[in-house]
Parts: structure tokens; sequence; C-alpha cells
């Protein structure tokens, strides 16, 4: 077990300065960008909207694709440099334990990026969420709505996404980030045993993982037919699953060396 | 030290700090839905009234709901998160349709149609002519007529798509009439043509077809002559003083399929039997609405400016009670009302009056009769959300714009408020407000003055499903 605990802790010691850099760029940018917006808001708009507009929407999804490539970068520089690859495959330990260590760490940048956007969120609300204008006793004032953040975590379908509240939508929402990992992993260990032809099932999945999010965010539009989340995270887990055995599979045929 | 330690724990420092900040920020997130506000607030008249009911509702948008329930001055609240559009569906009591009912998936759609009766004077002509923009010969044909026979037509639609048998259709001659002067009924057909060549296929088209004559009604929601009980459709005919024949209660035994009709269009089609029937030929009767309560059917009549309910028993047609109500301001403005049903007790808004009935196996009687619940000129708009009574007294919740905030153009941007009206017998014993944070949804469109084109139900808040009941 320690053994893992260290694989796992350097594994995460690749990126993990590139991920604090990342979250950093999260936060950082979504406030410079919603400071920029606010001197711009002269009228009350609901925080979702005005999170919205100000862009940063925008540099979530460049963080994103940053911690994605950070994933797939944890795999590529086992083969440059020292060629890490094969001290790594001669471990005197299960192989399946260096696919572990890596979906392991990889889990715990996306988290991180995750918590990165609820701090990013609501420091937003606190420093620059428009307030509602108000005359009391003849008298100037301006107020946050009661419930602001709440609110707008609550309506709006990417804050929905990020933060669900509900049983159903939490288990899809973890659905979604496990399933999306391994996916992105089995991708890349494919390409590296050159078994492009398997690339077709982390596709799937993705496409799989497309549609229950295009579900999610319509969900409430009156115009998507009901669909069971129960079983559409289900499916996406069983893959997900799947999707790991495969990769173990390749991982200990030595097929990524 | 430390150093040592979070270099060597860096993964799951990193991964017990973001599952921490995930979940206490989603416990946060969660917990400040019960930090909205929402408490009644003594308006006027004897608090106490509230002591000895529960009022329940929901305060919700498309997206979430607080479920409330208020007893005495104790208030709980439970949070509603909506994951599909079917979360969000409105309480079908709280629904209100123009002309159909929506009844288990199912809409019945519900018109009056009339044609020229075949005992009136019927003068025909055909005239043709050159339009002077486009420079098109067309032909007119007019029929005119002193008589129509009414016809009701109901057409079973499931919007929602499925297997089912459904368009069905019913149509039926009622018996009604509808009498003018000479000429006065017309209808036209418009074919445009080509004086050259009278063979030409599109001469025989009508490019315009003015069939349809707006027949008057005593209301303009026509579904009020429509209900159901127990699984079977009924029907009555909203008619004025100005018709003549038999007026009825009628209950649709079959409708035809979508195959019996093709390419027939038959003037009736379906079938029903009669409950009831009743004479117009004194001109003295409005049929306003035909309700159902207590396995009786109600007909909301006015006959002589006096609001008249008839209960009849569905099975033979026999009378089971009649209450007229006098004393009502302006009786023969009545026209559009709302229906709430508990239990025995059928509570009817109309414009400025709201009549509350017991229904009992063979008497009618009133309970409660209030002329208005707006006695200091204050409200703007009225907009009744529900009535309930319990413990003798009358319930009365409802949307109001307040007269001093009506200055927005836009109806749906005005301040609303969510009232309480208390009424024993006809004296106003209780005025509260439930206040709440429901107002700050509208702030957005206020300032930039855009109008969402009708109320909102995804993105303002609003009450649904409020019913009292005794503790």
């Amino acid at each position: 077990m320690k053994k893992f605990y260290y694989l796992v802790n350097h594994e995460f010691k690749q990126v993990r300065r590139l991920l604090f850099a990342a979250c950093g760029l999260l936060i950082a940018g979504q406030l410079l960008f919603m400071g920029l917006a606010a001197g711009k808001q002269y009228e009350y708009v609901p925080y979702e909207e005005f999170f919205i507009s100000s862009g940063s929407l925008f540099i979530f999804f460049i963080c994103f694709a940053a911690v994605c490539g950070l994933c797939i970068l944890s795999i590529f520089s086992n083969y440059y440099g020292s060629r890490s690859i094969y001290v790594l495959m001669t471990l005197p330990q299960d192989r399946s334990r260096v696919y572990y260590a890596k979906l392991l760490a990889g889990l715990a940048c996306f988290l991180l990026l995750l918590a990165s956007q609820y701090i990013s969120g609501a420091l937003g609300y606190t420093l620059f969420a428009p307030r509602i204008m108000e005359t009391i006793n003849g008298e100037l004032t301006f107020r946050r709505p009661v419930n602001g953040l709440f609110l707008a975590f609550v309506r709006h379908p990417f804050f929905r996404m990020v933060l669900p509240l509900g049983a159903e939508s939490t288990l899809s929402s973890a659905a979604i980030l496990i399933s999306f990992i391994c996916s992105l992993y089995h991708a890349v260990i494919c390409e590296r045993s050159r078994r492009y032809y398997r690339l077709a099932l982390p596709m799937l999945n993705i496409g799989l993982i497309v549609y229950i999010t295009v579900y999610r965010i319509n969900s409430l539009s009156g115009f998507w037919p009901y669909r069971n989340l129960y079983l559409l995270s289900l499916a996406a887990t069983a893959f997900a699953v799947f999707l790991a055995g495969d990769s173990i599979g390749l991982i200990r045929r030595s097929a990524v060396v | 030290m430390i150093g040592r330690f979070i270099r060597y724990n860096s993964w799951a420092i990193v991964l017990v700090l973001s599952l921490g900040i995930i979940l206490g920020f989603g416990a946060g997130v969660r917990n400040e839905s019960g930090r909205s506000t929402l408490y009644i607030k003594d308006i006027a008249g004897d608090p106490s009234v509230l002591d000895d009911v529960v009022i329940t509702g929901v305060l919700k948008d498309g997206f979430h709901g607080q479920r409330f329930e208020i007893s005495g001055r104790r208030i709980d609240r439970d949070f509603i998160y909506h994951e599909h559009s079917r979360d969000n569906e409105t309480d079908p009591a709280g629904l209100v349709y123009a002309n159909s009912l929506y009844l288990n998936g199912l809409t019945y759609i519900y018109e009056l149609n009339s044609i020229l009766s075949p005992d009136a004077d019927i003068s025909y002509s055909r005239e043709e002519e050159q339009n002077e923009t486009d420079g098109q010969y067309y032909r007119i044909e007019r029929k005119k007529g002193n008589k129509l026979d009414i016809y009701a037509n109901i057409t079973v639609i499931n919007f929602q798509g499925g297997n089912d048998d459904t368009p069905k259709f019913f149509k039926m001659n009622t018996g009604i009439k509808l009498e003018g002067d000479d000429g006065e009924f017309e209808i036209s057909k418009k074919y445009r043509i080509d004086p050259g060549n009278p063979e030409a296929p599109g001469n025989s088209h009508p490019v315009e077809d003015r069939s349809y004559i707006d027949l008057p009604r005593p209301a303009s929601r026509l579904a009020q002559g429509l209900v159901q009980m127990n699984g079977r459709i009924y029907f009555t005919v909203l008619t004025t003083r100005d018709y003549s024949g038999t007026n009825g209660i009628y209950a649709i035994d079959r409708y035809s399929s979508m195959w019996e009709m093709a390419g027939l269009n038959p003037k009736e089609t379906g079938s029903a039997s009669t409950v009831t029937n009743f004479s117009l030929n004194d001109h003295d009767t409005a049929v306003l609405g035909l309700e159902a309560a207590e396995g009786k059917l109600i007909l909301i009549m006015s006959i002589n400016n006096v609001l008249t309910l008839r209960a009849y028993n569905p099975e033979d047609g026999s009378l089971a009670g009649e209450l007229a109500v006098t004393g009502i301001k302006e009786a023969d403005s009545l026209e559009d009302y709302l229906e709430f049903i508990d239990g025995n007790t059928l509570n009817l808004a109309f414009k400025d009056t709201i009549v509350s009935v017991g229904i009992e196996e063979d008497n009618i009687s009133l309970k409660h009769l209030v002329q208005g619940i707006d006695f200091n000129n204050e409200y703007l708009d009225i907009f009744i959300n529900k009535i309930c009574e319990v413990n003798g007294r009358l319930f009365i919740f409802s949307n109001v714009n307040r007269r001093d905030e009506g200055n927005n153009p836009i109806q749906e941007l005005r301040p609303k408020h969510f009232m309480l009206h208390v009424f024993s017998g006809s004296n106003l014993i209780y005025i509260g407000e439930f206040i709440n944070d429901s107002d700050e949804d509208y702030e957005a469109d206020r300032r930039r003055n855009s109008s969402t084109f009708g109320y909102n139900y995804r993105k303002y808040r609003q009450f649904e499903s409020v019913s009292v009941k005794g503790r």
C-alpha cells in the first residue's frame, strides 16, 4: 500500500506545479474577467448571467483543457528523457497499480479544478456580483439579492453541472467525471500501444458523456423526453470500468512499451 | 519538516482538500436554500384566524422550489431540486385553459361552430372583380341567412405523443339556434380565377374562406362548459339570452377515429347521451358553465340576471338542488369565472364576486358571498390563485398588483404580492401577505424593460398548489 501511495505521489508530483498554475489561472482569470465586466455593468442582472457574460466560462474551458493536457502529459513524459516507462513496467508490484496511480492522480487534478471553480464562483459573487438598486427613505442603496449565489448554482446549466444539488444529478456528474478520466487515459494508452482501432471505444464513451451532458443542460426545457439519469450514470460507469479493464490489460501485456 | 510532509503527501492533501471544499461548498449552497424569506405579514384583521389551520404550498420556479407548511406561526420548509422537466410540472389544478380540458395527458379541445340552418331564409350572391393591387381576377361567393344551427365539437389530442387512439373527434348538432335579421349571418369564399381559361384548376380552390361566424358567448372561456366526472366527459353549451331551442347537459359516449373521419368531414360524428335538457326559448337564461362536485353536475346559469346553480344527478338527470344567489352587485355582468372545488365545496371566482356553495346530497346551500376583495381600491389587478373553505371561513389566495406600484407598462413586470384574504360569510376578517423574495426575479427584466410576453413560469418564482386544512 505504501508503494502505491508513493507511486500516486510520484505521478502527481510530475504535474502539480502546472496544475496549481492552471487552478490559479482559473481563479485569477475569472476574477479579472468579472472585475472588468463589473466596471461596465450598470444595471442589475442575476449573478449567473453576469458570470457567463463576463467570459469566465471561457477561462474554465481553457483550464479544463489544460488539466486534460496534464493528464496526457503524465503518460507521455514517461516516454521521453529518462524513459521512465521501463522503470514503471519493472517495478516489483502489479502493473495495474501504475494505471490506478495515474487514474487517482488525474482524479485529484480534476477535483482541484472543480474546487477552484467553486472558490472562484464564490469570490466573484462576493466581490463583483451586480447589486439591486433601491431607494429607501429617499436614499439610494445597493444590496445583493437574497440567496443570489444559491440561485445561480440552481438556475444555470453550467453551475448545475459542476455543483448538482440533487441525488440523481450528483451521481450523474460523478459518473461523467470518472468516465471522462477513464476515456482520456484509455485513449492515450491505445495511442501508446498503437491500437488505434480501439480509440473507437473512448470515442463512444465520450459520445455517451456528451449525450448525458446535453440532456442535463436541456432536461428542464420541457422539450426533451425524460431520461433516467441513474441508468445513464450506470451505463457511463460500466463503460468506464470496461475501459479501465482494457487499459490495465494493455499495460499488463506491455503493449504500451 | 512541514515542507517534506507536503512534498510526500501532496496528492493526498490535494485530494482531501478538494473533496472537503466540494462537499463543504455543496452543503453550504444547499443550506442557503433555507435562508430565503417566507412568512405571513399581518396587514389587517385578527391573525388568530390562522391558529387552527395549516397552510401548505410550493414557491417555485423552473429549477427549484420551496415546499412550505405554515401551522399557526411556525413555518417548515423543504428544498425541491428539479432534475427533469417532469419535476417541474405545474399542478394541473392550478392551470387555466381557455378552450380545453387537460386530463391524464390528453387535451380535450372544445369548440362551438355554426352553420346556416336548413330552415333559414338563405340568399346567394356571386361577383367577380379585379384586384387593383395584384391585377388578379377574383370570384367571391356569398351565402347569407337569418338563422344558425349551433354545433359542439370536441377533439381529443395527445400532444405528448404516444401509441393511443388519438386524435379522436366528436361533433353534435346541439339543437340550439341563433336567429338574426335577414342576411345577418354571412359566409363567403373567394377564388382566384383566370378569365381566359375557365377550366384552370385554380378556379375552384378558394384562396379565402370565411365560413366562421363569431358567436355571442356569455364567457370567453369555453372550457367552463366542459367537465370530467367519474371518467366521463360532460359538456353544456355556453349560451347568451340571444339563443333559442334546447340546451342541455350531455355525456359523450363515443368518439370517432381519424380513419372514420377521413375525407368525409361529417356534420355529426361520435355519440352522446343527454343527461338533461332545458329550453332557451324564453330568452331569460344565459348558461355560464358546468362543474362537477360531490358526484353532481352543477350547471351555472344566469336566469333573469340572477346567478342560479342547479345540481343534477348524472345517472338519471334528476334535479338534486337549486340555488339562486341574490344580492350580487352587477349580476348582469357575470361572465368568466375560475372554479375551485374542495370536497363538497364549490367556489366560483367571478371578476368581482366570489361565491362559495356547499353541495349536499339533495341540496345546494350558499356558504359565502364575497363582493370583491379590494375594499380600499388598492389593487390594480387581482389574480385569484386558490380558494379554500375551512372551519367555516373562506381563505382566498391571490396575486395582486398594487395601484401605487403599477406604473410599469409591462403588466408581468409589476411588483406582485401574494395575498391572503379570509372571510366569514361576507365579512372580511383578516388580510395577510406572504412576504418572499420572488420579486427579485423580475428586477433584471424591469431594468432592461424586457417583456417575457406573458408570465414566465421558468424564470420567476410563484406560489403553487396552495391549500388550507384544519389542524
